[in-house]
């Protein structure tokens, strides 16, 4: 990607060779052989004299062309075409010349040429020519001149022309010609100008054109595939002139033997990939005028031998990449009038020498290295338009005597580290149309001269350290189209005369010390299309008169000391973008014609003392999709329910003010990203989105009364449910209290005061000896009556085994001492939970669990262990019992892959509950030591696999509860027990499967299969589609595990 | 370093032939300064607090022109809103290093070729519209992966050339199951 110069618009200092050279045409006499020849040949030729008209005639209608009328005077009767309009014959009257030049023909290329045995000149330029060269245009001995430039023509250059030794111009640029450049043109010897430039030639430069002495000519730039290196035999063409080959593949470095080109005036190959360095020799081109070699790879430091290009005029250089210093040497060029270095790595400071060149009118060094300070000395070069310094290490004053460049219409020296104060002098440079002085520490306060400049449209001191005021003289500066004076320390009012600028149309004074009120004149700069003054000292009133500036897009002015209100005149301000006001004391209510601002994507009215409802209207701005921020004012009422328009708005904050009603509306949102609706007196639900459920409390905080810490019941699936919002809270609350009591109810009858869950496990890091035993170093054994004592659980209840702690208890994991993981639930006192009074439970661990009010019944304090905890604790810092079921899940995953939670073992740093949902709960996240288990017993822990799966759904709503867990893992039980009653691993299976049944008979005297959607519809409280999203996995897990 | 970039873009955009303004017909880039030292007060450009660039907003703006790779560099960037324009060409790989992307609105442009598998990156992106291009080839598998996996929320991909067959479950647990 070419790296754009930073080129000053009114100037175009690259000019593309391409199109702006002009060829000379020499008229060529006729040789004395050639009239000789003529002569005796005419009696014999006379005949066939009608040949001509024949040939010519046939052409021109070959095809109906659109400018037939302008060569209706090409009569087929007549004896020759020597009459006709641009042909010219011989003394003879036999054809000599075609010259058509920019008529629309639309016609091919003629053929049938070889008929006209005395053409010299075929010149069809400009005419929309098409299809291809035909070979039999080599037997057109005498033509001097091809010149079919400009067409439409396609093929190749056929080799044929090399048959052509008269040929003097060969001008087939700007067509769409493919092939390669043939390299029989090395026979055409008088060959003196190639022109072939804007095809699609590719291949190399043929190494013959090297035999072409004549050659004055080559350009074949524009043709993008052309590639390979220049060849060293071009330094043969001892009469070249003109060497272009920009905008190609041409690569290596560019040969010595161009040194010997004592004629060379241009050599062009910009933007090609050009590499190596450049070679001394070239200085020897003692005619060089132009050297473009910008846009390359070329390295190395500038020969110091430049120095002796006398008539060196352009030298551009830039985007290379050169390195050290610039030869002094270079200022004995003394013709140079352009250099630019830009882009490179040159160090060193700028020559003192420059001051020399007299004629010199851009010197562009931007982008380098460059160190030192600018010379004083720059002062003679008088004629010098463009000074183009920017990011450099320049450092030291700028020197007064610049101001004598009273033609300098650019000064650029942005990014270096100028300091001292901006010369008073600098007002000298009365041509003067753009100065960036930006990113320095310029110091001083600001020229008032500067402004008496009647061209300069572009001024730019962003980041420096001026002081003072901006004088009043400001006004005279009417051609300012760009001011921009961010972040100095600039004090004092803004004057008043800033009005005169009519032209103005990005004014930027941020981050000063400005302070009084913006004049009202400010409107009378009816371009202005930007307008920042934030962060200033500015008071009063915004200025009504701003409402004037119609074309404004942005208007910044936040972070001042503004009092008032907003004017609703505002609301004319149609095109306006970006509307800032935040950080000030603005008052009153914000006026509903704001609504009127139709292009504002980003509205900011944030910490201000702006107070009443917000109008409706502001909804209606359809543009509204980057922010919209209201907070940190007194703002009251409910959010108008037309807010919901705003599908587009990405950001919305409302928080700190006195906001209330419910959230509901905020549900048509759904592009919302960032929500902040805390310290406000919102209530009710949360609406059910991915976005509310992901906000911190602190985006939810500070709204007494709005359900927003910690449960499920919070979330509200849509607006219909709100319609009577008391009822159906009460409603909640009878359900869910039906739902825990049954809950536990259950859970107590089937776990008893303990055991959920067990499977024994030799813990390969304490003793891999015991793994050398006959049985498999895992036993599978759910629902087993397991091999420990109470007093040997109870010893692993302490606060380290805590793996997670919610309503309905603590969940501990409970090493024996036999190797056996189990996780152990301590429920709490049933008068507790059954009275939802988990708030006040006081816990041993970590501390008191803060107070939720009516419905959260949560804890802000993470209790658990970093592994076990559900997501949802981690980041909304809601302990649900669903929070429990994860944990229960991870250590059913746990014992089945063998792996802990956080394991060294799982591949990128995964928790285990990604990892094996990432593998899709597949065979291979098992325990490697339990694959050779029979195929049923891998059945079966595939299946718990996928109990354990929904157990750690991300969704804590999608999770089962436990008595669905129990009635999920005792049907695998039972389909087991049906298939395979021999192939058991249970021991004691009658004692067992008597235990199990006491338990299900306890849990409500139902089979499994009849009791879980039922189950499930009970104790899922929250929404109709969640559970019934559950009851689908349900099915899931049956159909599939068959 | 961004506005470098970013004078890239605009020359890429509004791709620089001889005459930039007749690229860019609603003067869109006018403001777009090359000597300020950060494009954050450049219309139609959004900066977060540390000037980095958070959105490009030139929607409807009667651009022509290419993406280029350098987007890239705009490492911050949330929100790139180019569409209603006549931009032509390829969505750029590189397109898939910017992982603080939400949205990715391209629609109404003529851009072609495949939609690359490298958007798959863009865990945050929640936004992903292409409807009303030339796309043509398959939507690839890795841009589905940020429905189930990722936080895509919006994808539309009609009016466009592609072919294929779409599969989305909806319920990754279901999947997980099988």
């Amino acid at each position: 990607m070419p790296m754009p110069r930073q080129s000053f618009n009114t100037y175009n200092h690259h000019p593309m060779l391409r199109q702006s050279f002009t060829i000379p045409y020499h008229h060529h006499q006729y040789h004395l052989l050639l009239s000789v020849l003529i002569l005796l040949s005419f009696f014999s030729f006379s005949s066939t004299a009608n040949n001509e008209v024949v040939t010519l005639y046939s052409w021109l209608h070959s095809s109906p062309s659109p400018s037939s009328s302008a060569f209706s005077n090409w009569n087929s009767s007549h004896p020759n075409p020597c009459n006709w309009p641009y042909i010219t014959c011989s003394s003879e009257n036999f054809v000599t010349e075609i010259n058509i030049q920019s008529i629309e023909l639309a016609l091919p290329f003629p053929s049938n040429l070889s008929s006209l045995h005395f053409l010299q000149k075929l010149i069809v330029s400009g005419a929309n020519l098409t299809g291809t060269i035909p070979p039999d245009i080599g037997y057109c001995t005498e033509l001097t001149v091809i010149d079919v430039s400009s067409n439409s023509l396609v093929g190749t250059i056929p080799s044929s022309v090399g048959k052509l030794q008269n040929l003097k111009d060969l001008i087939l640029n700007s067509n769409q010609l493919t092939g390669q450049i043939p390299a029989e043109l090395g026979n055409c010897i008088n060959l003196k100008n190639l022109i072939v430039f804007d095809n699609y030639l590719n291949g190399k430069l043929p190494v013959e054109l090297g035999k072409l002495s004549s050659l004055e000519v080559i350009r074949v730039g524009g043709n993008k595939d052309i590639a390979g290196n220049i060849p060293d035999e071009l330094g043969d063409c001892q009469n070249l002139k003109v060497l272009g080959l920009a905008d190609t593949k041409i690569s290596g470095s560019i040969p010595a033997s161009l040194g010997k080109l004592s004629m060379l005036q241009t050599l062009s190959v910009y933007t090609t990939m050009l590499s190596g360095e450049i070679p001394p020799n070239i200085c020897n081109c003692s005619e060089l005028v132009n050297l473009f070699l910008y846009e390359n790879d070329l390295s190395g430091s500038l020969p110091a031998e430049l120095g002796k290009l006398q008539k060196l005029e352009k030298m551009l250089l830039w985007q290379n990449n050169f390195v050290g210093s610039i030869p002094e040497e270079i200022g004995n060029c003394k013709s140079l009038k352009i250099i630019d270095l830009a882009f490179n790595s040159l160090s060193g400071s700028i020559p003192r020498s420059f001051g020399n060149l007299s004629y010199l009118e851009e010197l562009m060094l931007s982008n380098n290295n460059i160190s030192g300070s600018i010379p004083s000395v720059l002062s003679n070069a008088t004629n010098l338009l463009q000074l183009q310094l920017d990011t450099n290490q320049i450092s030291g004053p700028i020197p007064a005597e610049i101001g004598m460049l009273t033609a300098l219409t650019v000064f650029f020296a942005w990014q270096n580290k100028l300091e001292g104060s901006i010369p008073p002098a600098l007002a000298g440079c009365r041509s003067l149309e753009a100065l960036d002085l930006s990113h320095n520490a310029l110091t001083g306060s600001l020229p008032p001269g500067l402004f008496q400049l009647q061209n300069l449209t572009k001024l730019l001191l962003i980041y420096n350290d001026i002081s003072g005021s901006i004088p009043p003289e400001i006004g005279k500066c009417t051609s300012l189209i760009r001011l921009r004076l961010v972040n100095n320390r600039i004090s004092g009012y803004i004057p008043k005369e800033i009005g005169l600028l009519n032209n103005l149309t990005y004014l930027d004074l941020s981050e000063n010390h400005l302070a009084g009120s913006v004049p009202e004149e400010i409107g009378n700069c009816a371009e202005l299309q930007m307008l920042n003054l934030s962060n200033n000292t500015l008071g009063g009133t915004l200025p009504s008169s701003l409402s004037a500036l119609i074309r404004l897009q942005v208007l910044d002015v936040s972070i001042n000391q503004f009092l008032g209100q907003i004017p609703g005149s505002f609301g004319k301000l149609t095109s306006l973008n970006k509307l800032i006001l935040s950080r000030n004391s603005l008052s009153g209510s914000i006026p509903s014609l704001l609504g009127r601002c139709s292009g504002l994507q980003l509205l900011d009215l944030s910490n201000n003392a702006l107070s009443g409802t917000i109008p409706a209207e502001i909804f209606e701005i359809e543009a509204l999709d980057i922010a919209l921020n209201l907070s940190s004012n007194e703002l009251s009422g409910v959010i108008p329910s037309q807010i919901s328009a705003l599908d587009k708005l990405s950001i919305l904050d409302l928080s700190h003010n006195k906001l209330e009603g419910d959230l509901m509306v905020l549900s048509g949102l759904i592009n919302l990203v960032s929500l902040n609706i805390s310290y406000n007196n919102f209530t009710g639900y949360l609406p059910d989105s991915k976005l509310f459920r992901q906000l911190s409390a602190a985006e939810l905080a500070g709204n007494q009364g709005l359900c927003s810490r910690g449960h499920d019941a919070c979330f509200l699936s849509n607006a219909s449910s709100m319609t009577n919002s008391s009822g159906f809270r009460r409603s909640q609350n009878l359900r869910l209290a039906i739902g825990l009591l049954i809950t536990l109810t259950i859970a107590l009858a089937i776990f008893g005061a303990i055991a959920i869950f067990g499977a024994r496990k030799i813990i390969r890091d304490d003793n891999d000896s015991e793994m050398g035993g006959d049985s498999w170093p895992w036993k599978f054994t759910p629902f087993q009556k397991l091999n420990f004592s109470v007093e040997q659980v109870l010893k692993c209840l302490v606060e380290s085994n805590v793996i997670g702690k919610g309503c309905s208890g603590i969940v501990y994991r409970a090493e024996l001492e036999n190797g056996e993981v189990i996780a152990v639930k301590k429920l709490w006192p049933t008068t507790m939970a059954a009275g939802y009074n988990c708030q006040n439970v006081r816990t041993g661990i970590n501390g008191a669990l803060v107070d939720d009010g009516d419905f959260a019944r949560s804890s802000n304090t993470v209790a658990g262990s970093y592994g076990y905890i559900a997501p949802e604790y981690g980041y909304m810092m809601k302990i649900t019992e669903k929070s429990d079921v994860y944990s229960y899940g991870v250590v059913v995953l746990e014992v089945l892959t063998g792996k802990q939670p956080i394991d060294p073992t799982i591949p990128d740093g995964l928790h285990i509950v990604d990892w094996v949902r990432q593998r899709r709960g597949g065979v291979q996240v098992l325990d490697p030591s339990l694959c050779a288990q029979p195929e049923s017993e891998i059945e079966e822990m595939l299946q718990t696999l996928g109990v354990a799966l929904l157990c750690v759904n991300p969704a804590p709503d999608d999770r089962p509860t436990m008595k669905d867990v129990a009635a999920m893992l005792k049907e695998i039980r039972q389909e087991r027990e049906g298939c395979m009653k021999v192939d058991t691993i249970l021991n004691g299976s009658s004692a067992s499967e008597k235990q199990e049944n006491n338990r299900s008979g306890g849990g409500g005297g139902t089979s499994a299969n009849a009791m879980m959607p039922h189950a499930y519809l009970q104790s899922n409280n929250t929404s109709f589609s969640a559970s019934s999203l559950l009851y689908s996995s349900y099915s899931n897990v049956k159909t599939t595990f068959k | 370093m961004v506005t470098r970039f970013l004078v890239c873009f605009v020359f890429a955009v509004a791709i620089a032939s001889v005459d930039c303004n007749s690229e860019d017909p609603h003067n869109v880039l006018q403001s777009w300064d090359p000597t300020l030292v950060n494009p954050c007060t450049w219309f139609h450009v959004t900066c977060n607090n540390n000037n980095s660039v958070i959105r490009v907003d030139l929607s409807n703006a009667g651009l022509s022109g290419q993406l280029v790779p350098q987007l890239e560099r705009l490492a911050n960037l949330q929100y790139l809103e180019l569409f209603g324009n006549n931009l032509t060409g390829v969505i750029p790989n590189e397109i898939g290093n910017l992982t603080n992307l939400i949205s990715l609105d391209l629609y109404q442009n003529q851009l072609s070729g495949e939609i690359p598998t490298s958007l798959g990156n863009l865990v945050s992106l929640r936004f992903l519209r292409l409807q009303s291009n030339e796309f043509s080839g398959t939507i690839p598998l890795e841009v589905f992966q940020l429905v189930r996996y990722g936080n895509l929320h919006i994808l539309n991909v009609s009016d466009n050339q592609l072919v294929g067959t779409v599969t989305i479950q909806i319920q990754p647990d279901l999947q997980l199951l099988k």
